[in-house]
């Protein structure tokens, strides 16, 4: 038991580890790239199909030219992953001012079956203003969006506890479509921020 | 912003550092070894202690610190006020591969597309505290998990956590509800 504790304290460190290399080179970055992580192939999430409630067409994960969408996948019953990133998330918006009218957010539960569309909606209002509460009505609906992300999740009752496996990262979507920057978890509201600024003042420039 | 125990074990640290004095001095005068006891407990020092505020909505809260001890000892369990939360938890985040593998009645197929940054909690026994090396528990590693809040944690507010050692016992200390880390 101790041995596998030991294990995966040091599968910790590696995790923290990880962390703490993104974020120097991050901080070696010049200014005009991006602190998150480039999806090596143009992932395209524009024929996602989640309804907002009420909603009778589909949410449309294409921003407005010269915003951005931030799409993440979570569960109002996460109290570590969820909240960290979302606060995060929060505070880039409040470093960037008035380019953060330009930032939409979308949270897609993977969790469904707890959480519904009212819940979601009072989560995410307590981190944005501007917000998509998103329930999948089938779990067909979930893995559908899930793959254009390529991003995975699972629910799973273990002796009556619900244990929930979900990936900690959020994806940034520009107006073709495209996933244009991956923020992992743990990068910090400042690299959050720096990213925004680059990805919404590129935008002013082409529109 | 100490808490109660650490100016408690600070103390204790400057009286045991008062008796090596003492006694590299070649004294025999043994009384005002305060703290003796025989073997000594570990001294535990707690620092960086804060709980989450919570988001609207949910009942569930997540409470981190840093565990320094002067002697190998292990962090058994964690209690809160049963005002605040019906339940304190250990837990950790563990990468999915670890998780799936323990798990066989996982839910929905994971797919062919993996999503190497999926994770899970897992919670945890006990922690073994290093003498000299710092034990964080921080956002996506080690946290303490409050379950069933009675109420939302509000900035600003603060509850009293008794964290269980093996050795050491008993330690108190009062965690303070911030928005983000300090």
């Amino acid at each position: 038991m101790s041995e596998m504790v030991f294990r995966t304290r040091i599968r910790a460190a590696a995790i923290c580890l990880v962390v703490v290399t993104s974020a120097l080179v991050s901080c070696s970055n010049s200014n005009d790239s991006l602190d998150g992580y480039i999806p090596p192939s143009p992932k395209n999430v524009s024929t996602a199909t989640v309804h907002e409630a009420g909603a009778a067409t589909p949410m449309s994960f294409v921003p407005t030219a010269g915003e951005v969408l931030i799409v993440y996948f979570g569960y109002t019953h996460c109290p570590d992953l969820c909240p960290t990133t979302m606060v995060a998330v929060k505070n880039a918006k409040k470093k960037i001012g008035e380019l953060s009218t330009k930032v939409d957010l979308a949270m897609i539960t993977v969790d469904p079956d707890r959480d519904t569309d009212e819940i979601l909606s009072r989560y995410l209002a307590s981190f944005s203003d501007r917000y998509h509460a998103l329930v999948p009505t089938s779990d067909v609906e979930l893995r559908a969006v899930e793959k254009l992300f390529q991003a995975t999740s699972s629910v799973t009752n273990v002796d009556g506890e619900i244990q929930v496996v979900h990936g900690g990262t959020a994806y940034v979507v520009d107006s073709t479509g495209n996933v244009v920057v991956e923020w992992p978890f743990g990068l910090d509201a400042i690299s959050m921020a720096h990213d925004l600024t680059i990805l919404l003042t590129e935008r002013k420039k082409t529109t | 912003m100490k808490t109660k125990i650490q100016r408690l074990a600070m103390g204790a640290l400057l009286t045991l550092g008062l008796t090596t004095v003492t006694a590299c001095s070649g004294s025999d005068s043994a009384s005002d070894t305060t703290v003796a006891t025989n073997p000594p407990a570990p001294m535990i020092t707690v620092s960086g202690e804060w709980a989450r505020t919570s988001p609207a909505a949910t009942d569930m809260g997540a409470a981190y610190l840093t565990i320094n001890t002067d002697a190998d000892d292990t962090l058994q369990s964690v209690a809160v006020d049963a005002s605040v939360a019906a339940m304190a938890q250990i837990h950790e985040m563990v990468p999915v591969e670890n998780s799936m593998s323990t798990a066989s009645t996982m839910a929905g197929s994971p797919g062919t597309t993996m999503d190497s940054s999926a994770m899970t909690m897992k919670e945890v026994d006990h922690i073994d505290v290093k003498a000299g090396i710092a034990l964080e528990l921080k956002p996506g590693s080690y946290h303490i998990m409050l379950m069933k809040l009675v109420k939302p944690l509000l900035t600003g507010e603060s509850f009293k956590m008794i964290l269980t050692f093996a050795k050491a016992g008993q330690v108190e200390i009062t965690v303070p509800v911030l928005e983000d880390a300090p």
